[in-house]
């Protein structure tokens, strides 16, 4: 057994927090110390930089008296009700609580009996149905650790419009241990929400902060839900993060996934279509610059006829950064009439920068109708000679081009405010020279 | 308004122009046509400055500016311009973008002061009516789904809002049917201007029927090798171009 793992289950040993969750921990405990730590051979772990995670696991203590400063994260016009996590731990000044009853969110430590029972029910029950279960270890550090999480609970027929803007700071100050951040997603039958998941760490030299993050969306019969993940950590952070759904009987899930900075950044995203007339549709983008690693693996299982998934997924890469990308696809023998759609396109700005990507389409239905693609292209020459040819600067042409490649997924947010708080930044990624992005959008 | 002298160039290590003379004055209409692999679609790309297309020899001038000496966008900002037999798509850039940028670069250049996005707006829907192309098309990316039709029309717009010195439109006519032909004619008969110089670069006989050339010129390895009126395209057009063979030695 590693010697992360062994530190790791001394900690979780002394973890008094939740103690109603307590038989979830040891379910998790007990996993961990059958899982295997992330290594060379591990084709869910190939082409990681695995010294960066190991790294990152070796910070077991901070000591600092200074308490650090945190940016007031807030999307402009979102309206949003907020819920903070700084390191972790509910941060409730931070936060704003709902007013309403017929929503519950609330973080695990101030959950009712009834809200407890919710959360014991679902807890997990995304992440059991994942291929490979063994491989989600980080998933089980995460359940042994937690010592805190929340739940949005959408009661049955409810659509409840206004957005939930989580958010989860890391200030640096914490060990490996401790930077466990868990949401629990339940939307009940006919329900309707939308959660925005957002990701921020304090300005870090220090390639060793950590974080680990496990998210669960369960999406009742007919319910339906926005998803919004941003990852916009600082270049310091190691994030390990997943995404687990569970869509129910003609459910809607709507995901989008944005991952910048990180010195490792690793997203599993896997979607179980669990029963018919499921519809899921993941947009995801990554832009690595620097030595920076992202990495996003998605699996959708369709384990029963007639549901439709789509999934577009665009890559930037500038400078040495690397990425890889695995975008697997399921569909079981009863699985008739599926539609299942993938698409990954990276568009590589710098000769040192690296992508690997592999589509991977597994049928085993005779009557279903799927696509997959998958590109590494540099910016074309033709399009910035046209532009060019048209009076327009090269330097301008190359920004126009390299933002036009994840323009239509910004562009099809349909959180105005959100699309708002994003175009600007992802702009500002390409150049801070103002005048070059002032045709963009 | 452009003079080209002894103008030879490579690509690829393969030359395609060995010395080409071109002289055409302010108001023209010249026609350049020529058997493929001529050199037709070469003599626009080199005078854009196209990466890959290099000069070995000679000269070209647009009125009174050495064009070698200038980049790409600086040829296009001082009056070059360049209709492509078959543009680029470009999906993720708007039509909407790609033309205010091409605009305001190009004003920029004459001193002109930029125009504010409501009055750009303006303008290019005017633009694209007087080709036309639905508006909606300002959303989609450049070309995007577009038809051959539909692409010619495009070039011929963003010619109609640059206003250039010198156009190049280099088979213009290829793959429309009569009446997108005539569109795209009646759009480029309306700017021709006595400061303006337009080279017609088509295989076809037909587009000159509907843009009457003043010169018509042959493009055969590399070289100008007959010109004339333009009855020399109806004589192109009976017999064909391999009589030039003997007339080029």
């Amino acid at each position: 057994m590693s010697e992360h793992v062994s530190t790791i289950l001394e900690s979780a040993s002394k973890n008094t927090s939740l103690p109603w969750l307590s038989a979830f921990r040891k379910n998790s405990m007990t996993r961990l110390q059958a899982g295997h730590w992330p290594a060379k051979k591990a084709e869910h772990w190939v082409h990681s930089p695995l010294s960066r995670i190991d790294n990152a696991f070796g910070q077991t203590v901070i000591d600092t008296d200074e308490p650090a400063e945190l940016a007031h994260i807030e999307i402009a016009d979102l309206g949003a009700i907020r819920m903070v996590f700084v390191d972790g731990i509910f941060d409730e000044e931070g936060s704003t609580l709902p007013e309403n009853g017929w929503v519950e969110i609330v973080p695990f430590s101030q959950a009712n009996d009834n809200q407890q029972l919710v959360i014991k029910t679902h807890l997990g029950q995304a992440l059991e149905l994942a291929e490979n279960r063994q491989n989600h270890i980080f998933a089980d550090i995460n359940g042994a650790l937690i010592e805190d999480g929340l739940l949005v609970h959408i009661a049955k027929n409810t659509l409840f419009s206004q957005p939930i803007h989580v958010v989860y700071q890391s200030t640096g100050n914490s060990s490996s241990v401790q930077n466990q951040s868990r949401l629990l997603v339940v939307l009940d039958t006919g329900a309707e929400a939308t959660v925005i998941e957002h990701f921020v760490s304090a300005q870090n030299d220090d390639t060793n902060t950590l974080s680990n993050n496990v998210t669960e969306l369960i999406v009742g019969d007919n319910a339906n839900l926005n998803h919004y993940r941003l990852s916009i950590e600082e270049q310091g952070m190691v994030h390990i993060g997943a995404v687990h759904a569970y869509l129910s009987a003609d459910s809607n899930l709507n995901s989008f996934v944005l991952n910048l900075g990180s010195w490792f950044k690793r997203t599993d995203f896997t979607i179980q279509h669990t029963a018919s007339g499921s519809h899921s549709e993941l947009a995801g983008m990554y832009l690595p610059h620097g030595e920076e690693h992202v990495d996003l693996r998605t699996f959708v299982e369709h384990r029963v006829p007639h549901c439709t998934s789509n999934e577009v997924i665009r890559g930037i890469l500038d400078d040495q950064s690397k990425a890889v990308f695995n975008g697997r696809i399921h569909i079981h023998p009863q699985a008739q009439k599926t539609e299942a759609n993938l698409s990954n396109k990276n568009l590589l700005l710098n000769q040192g920068a690296e992508v690997y990507t592999k589509p991977e389409l597994e049928i085993y239905a005779d009557d279903v109708r799927c696509s997959h693609g998958a590109t590494v292209s540099q910016i074309q020459n033709e399009a910035l000679y046209y532009m060019q040819t048209r009076g327009i600067p090269r330097k301008e042409a190359e920004i126009m081009l390299s933002y036009g490649f994840i323009n239509e997924l910004v562009a099809n947010l349909k959180l105005e405010p959100l699309q708002a708080y994003l175009q600007p930044m992802l702009a500002r990624l390409f150049t801070k020279d103002s005048s070059l992005l002032r045709h963009i959008g | 308004m452009l003079k080209i002298s002894n103008l030879k160039a490579r690509v690829e290590e393969k030359d395609i122009l060995k010395g080409l003379d071109l002289d055409i004055k302010a108001g023209e209409v010249h026609a350049i046509m020529g058997p493929n692999g001529a050199g037709k679609s070469t003599l626009g790309y080199v005078l854009s400055g196209r990466e890959g297309y290099e000069v070995t020899e000679g000269s070209m001038v647009m009125d009174g500016q050495d064009l070698s000496e200038l980049s790409t966008e600086d040829r296009a900002k001082a009056g070059l311009f360049l209709a492509f037999q078959y543009p680029v798509e470009i999906p993720g850039v708007s039509n909407m973008e790609f033309l205010k940028a091409s605009v305001d670069a190009v004003r920029e250049y004459r001193g002109q002061d930029a125009l504010d996005p409501m009055s750009f707006m303006k303008l290019a829907r005017e633009k694209s009516k007087a080709v036309n192309l639905d508006q909606n098309f300002l959303k989609r990316g450049v070309n995007e789904g577009f038809s051959g039709g539909e692409k010619k029309r495009n070039e011929l717009m963003q010619m109609m809002l640059l206003e250039p010195k010198v156009a190049i439109l280099d088979e213009t006519d290829s793959g429309l049917d009569i009446d997108a032909l005539q569109v795209v004619a009646e759009g480029v008969n309306k700017l021709r201007s006595p400061d303006r110089a337009i080279i017609v670069v088509t295989h076809y006989q037909r587009l000159l029927d509907y843009i009457v050339p003043d010169y018509v010129h042959v493009l055969a390895d590399g070289k100008i090798v007959k010109s004339g009126g333009k009855e020399l395209a109806l004589e192109l057009e009976e017999k064909g171009y391999s009589w030039l063979e003997g007339e080029a030695k």
